[in-house]
C-alpha cells in the first residue's frame, strides 16, 4: 500500500470550490462600480462592462456550485464544506446576479437605471452579509475571504 | 446544499414567471387596433425576458405556394435564388432580383449579442451547411410577356450586401451596404463588365446593425433617395454610432453630394414615390423590446427635413425612457407617421399599384411586404398586405393579399421586397424561401406596356452629362472587394464647404 507523500495529501485536501467561489463576489462588486460609473457618465462602455461582469460572475459562480458538490463527496474536503447559511446566501447572490443580468440585457438607459443599479446594490449588501457571516466560520479559509 | 439548490431553482422560475405575465397580457390585445392612421398604443411592457418567438425556416415543398384571395393567382417567377431581397423592373420589362446576405463582423459588445446572433441565424435559415453564394444581382427576362421567365443572367456578383437599385440614363445605380455604385448599363444587356463609379459612400461597418440601403429615383430623374437604418435597436451602441443614420438621404446622382433629407426613421426601407402625388413614401421598422404591441411599424410619406422621433420618441411625442439624456426639444419636433401597420411585422418592401394589371380592387394603393416578427409571443407579419389609397393618402384598412408564408410555428418563406413586373403583376422577393413569387390577375390580364419601377416624368430634363465637374474613382473589379480603401478616397473628394451628411447626427438639422 503506497503511502501518500505529504504533498499529495495536501492536494487531496484542497477544496476545488475555493478556486471559483470568490468570482461572484468580485464580479458583482465591480458590476456595482461600473453601474455607478454608467449612471454618472452615461457612457455605454460602463454598461457593457457591467453586463460582462455579471455574465462572468454567473458562469464561474455556477462552476463554484459544481465544485462545491464535488468537494462534498470527497472525504478529505467534506469537513471544509460551507455551512448551510453561507451556501444559501451564496445562492441568493447568484440568483440576484441572474435577475440582474436579465435587467442588464435590456437596451439603453433603463437597463441600468434604476433597477439594474438597485439590484447591483442589493447584491453587494448580500455579499457583505455573506462575508460577515462566513468570516466567523472556518469557511473563510475555503473561501479565502 | 440540497435546499439551497431548490432556492436557486425558484429564483430562476420566478424570473421566467415575470416574462410569462407579460405574455398573458398580450393575449387579449386586438392587433387590428394598430392598423391605420391612429394606432392604439399600450403602455410600454418590457419584460425581464424579452418576448421571443422565432419561426423555424422549412422552405417550400414542391407545389406549395403562398395563398391569395379570389381574383388573384400565384406562381413561381424564379426559384433557386440565394436570399432574394428586392425586385426592380426596368423600363423594358426586365426584372432585376437583388440577392443579398447581411454583412458579417458586427462586434460582440455584450453577452446578449451572442444570444441575439444565434436567434437571428434561425430566423434567416442560416444554420448548418455551407452557405451558397449570395450578393448577386440577377436579371430575369420574360421575352414573350406570358408571366414566366425565359432568360436568366447574373449581372453582378460579389457585391457588398446590395439592396436598392435604380436605373436611369443608361446607368444602373446599386446601393450596396457602404456605398452607392453606378454601372454603365443599357437596357437589354445580359452582362455588366464595365467598372463601377462611386457615387457616394454610405454609413457602413463595422457595426452596421441595420444594413439594408434602399434606393429610389426622384420623379425628375436627378436625385437618388437612400434609406440608412439605425446602428442599434435604441442607441445601445451610443449616439456617436448613429451619425447620418436612421435617416433618408438625398444624393445628387451626378455629383454624389449627399445630405440628410429626413431623419428619426429607425429602419426605413421600401422607398417609393407615389405616382399620383410625387411624394416619397417609406415603410419603417420601429423599435423592439417595449412589449409585444409596441412599437407599431409604419408606412409614411416623407417630408423634407422631417423628423420622425427615433430614438427619443415614437409616434410623435411618446417618449422612450431608454434614451439618455432625454431631449424634450427633439420630442417636441417629432412628426407622427401616416399609417401604422401593427407591431413587429417588419415591413421591408413597398410598391404602389402603378397602373398594374391587377384587379380593380388593387387599382390605387400600396403593397407592403412584411418579413415577420421575432420580438413577440405570437407571430405577426409574414405576409403581403395592400393598403388602398385615395388622393395620395391611405384610405382604408390594410388587407391581406398574399399569406401562407407561415404555417404553425414554421416559416416556409418570408416576404421582403415587392414590385410590379413588366406585365403588371405583383412580384414578391421571398428571402427565406429563396423564391420570387408572381401574383397576377387570375383572368390573365396584362398591361399593354411594361412599366418600370423608376418613374421619371416625361417633361423633366434629364442631364446626360453625368461627369460634369467631378473626377470619379474607378474601382478595379466588378463589385466591391475593396470597400474600405475606396470609401476613403471618395470621402476625400467631398467638398469641404459644408459638413458632409454622414457627419451630421440624425436628425437632420439646418436643412
Amino acid at each position: 500500500m503506497a503511502i501518500l507523500s505529504e504533498r499529495d495529501r495536501d492536494a487531496a485536501a484542497y477544496p476545488i470550490q475555493s478556486l471559483f467561489v470568490p468570482f461572484p463576489f468580485v464580479c458583482f462588486t465591480l458590476a456595482l462600480a461600473t453601474d455607478i460609473a454608467f449612471w454618472q457618465s452615461g457612457n455605454v462602455m460602463w454598461q457593457n462592462f457591467s453586463a460582462w461582469l455579471l455574465c462572468a460572475g454567473l458562469l464561474l459562480g455556477s462552476l463554484a456550485i459544481l465544485a462545491g458538490l464535488m468537494d462534498l463527496v470527497r472525504p478529505r474536503t467534506r469537513p471544509l464544506r460551507a455551512p448551510l447559511l453561507s451556501a444559501l446566501l451564496y445562492l441568493i447572490i447568484l440568483g440576484l446576479g441572474f435577475a440582474n443580468s436579465l435587467v442588464h440585457g435590456g437596451d439603453g438607459w433603463t437597463a441600468v437605471v434604476p433597477y439594474g443599479l438597485m439590484i447591483s446594490a442589493v447584491t453587494f449588501v448580500f455579499c457583505l452579509v455573506a462575508v460577515v457571516f462566513s468570516a466567523r466560520k472556518y469557511a473563510r479559509l475555503a473561501w479565502r475571504i | 446544499m440540497m435546499k439551497s439548490r431548490l432556492f436557486g431553482a425558484s429564483v430562476l422560475s420566478m424570473s421566467v414567471g415575470v416574462g410569462l405575465v407579460a405574455y398573458a397580457q398580450s393575449g387579449n390585445f386586438d392587433i387590428s387596433q394598430q392598423i391605420g392612421p391612429n394606432p392604439v398604443l399600450p403602455d410600454p411592457a418590457p419584460s425581464l425576458l424579452p418576448d421571443l418567438k422565432v419561426a423555424d425556416i422549412v422552405g417550400w415543398k414542391e407545389n406549395e405556394t403562398p395563398a391569395t384571395p379570389d381574383g388573384l393567382k400565384v406562381a413561381i417567377y424564379a426559384k433557386d435564388l440565394v436570399n432574394p431581397r428586392t425586385v426592380h423592373t426596368l423600363p423594358n420589362g426586365d426584372v432585376l432580383v437583388i440577392q443579398s446576405r447581411g454583412p458579417s463582423g458586427e462586434p460582440t459588445s455584450r453577452p446578449k449579442d451572442f444570444i441575439r446572433g444565434w436567434i437571428m441565424a434561425i430566423a434567416h435559415g442560416g444554420r448548418g451547411g455551407e452557405q451558397k453564394e449570395s450578393n448577386i444581382i440577377t436579371l430575369l427576362r420574360d421575352t414573350n410577356r406570358d408571366g414566366t421567365v425565359d432568360e436568366r443572367h447574373d449581372l453582378l456578383k460579389k457585391l457588398d450586401s446590395p439592396f436598392g437599385v435604380a436605373w436611369v440614363d443608361n446607368t444602373l445605380y446599386v446601393a450596396s451596404t457602404a456605398v452607392i455604385l453606378a454601372y454603365p448599363y443599357e437596357l437589354g444587356q445580359n452582362e455588366i463588365t464595365a467598372k463601377a463609379r462611386i457615387v457616394t459612400p454610405l454609413p457602413g461597418g463595422p457595426i452596421n446593425h441595420h444594413w439594408t440601403k434602399d434606393l429610389a429615383l426622384s420623379p425628375d430623374g436627378q436625385m437618388l433617395y437612400v434609406s440608412v437604418g439605425s446602428n442599434s435597436n435604441i442607441v445601445e451602441n451610443g449616439l456617436e454610432a448613429e451619425k447620418g443614420r436612421a435617416a433618408i438621404w438625398q444624393v445628387d446622382r451626378h455629383t454624389g453630394a449627399a445630405r440628410v433629407f429626413a431623419s428619426g426613421l429607425r429602419n426605413p426601407n421600401g422607398l417609393s414615390f407615389n405616382p399620383e402625388t410625387g411624394t416619397l413614401w417609406t415603410v419603417v421598422n420601429e423599435r423592439d423590446e417595449l412589449g409585444p404591441n409596441l412599437v407599431p411599424d409604419y408606412m409614411t410619406s416623407v417630408k423634407e427635413g422631417g423628423f420622425y422621433g427615433w430614438p427619443w420618441s415614437y409616434y410623435g411625442k411618446h417618449v422612450d425612457a431608454r434614451v439618455h439624456p432625454p431631449r424634450p426639444d427633439m420630442v417636441e419636433g417629432a412628426t407622427p407617421p401616416d399609417y401604422a401597420l401593427s407591431s413587429h411585422v417588419a415591413a421591408l418592401g413597398l410598391t404602389f399599384s402603378m397602373n398594374s394589371a391587377l384587379p380593380a380592387a388593387y387599382a390605387n394603393g400600396a403593397f407592403i411586404g412584411e418579413h415577420g416578427s421575432w420580438n413577440r409571443d405570437s407571430f405577426n407579419g409574414y405576409k403581403v398586405v395592400y393598403v388602398p389609397f385615395e388622393n395620395g393618402k391611405p384610405s382604408g384598412k390594410a388587407q391581406d393579399v398574399v399569406t401562407g408564408f407561415i404555417q404553425g410555428d414554421q416559416a416556409r418563406g418570408r416576404p421582403v421586397g415587392v414590385g410590379i413586373d413588366g406585365t403588371g403583376a405583383l412580384l414578391i422577393a421571398d428571402d427565406a424561401g429563396n423564391t420570387v413569387w408572381r401574383v397576377a390577375s387570375s383572368d390573365g390580364k396584362i398591361t399593354p406596356q411594361p412599366i418600370g419601377t423608376d418613374q421619371v416624368s416625361a417633361n423633366s430634363q434629364v442631364s446626360t452629362d453625368a461627369k460634369a465637374g467631378r473626377t470619379f474613382d474607378m474601382i478595379p473589379s466588378i463589385g466591391m472587394e475593396r470597400t474600405g480603401s475606396t470609401d476613403q478616397k471618395a470621402l476625400a473628394l467631398q467638398p469641404d464647404t459644408s459638413p458632409p451628411a454622414q457627419m451630421q447626427i440624425a436628425p437632420a438639422s439646418d436643412l
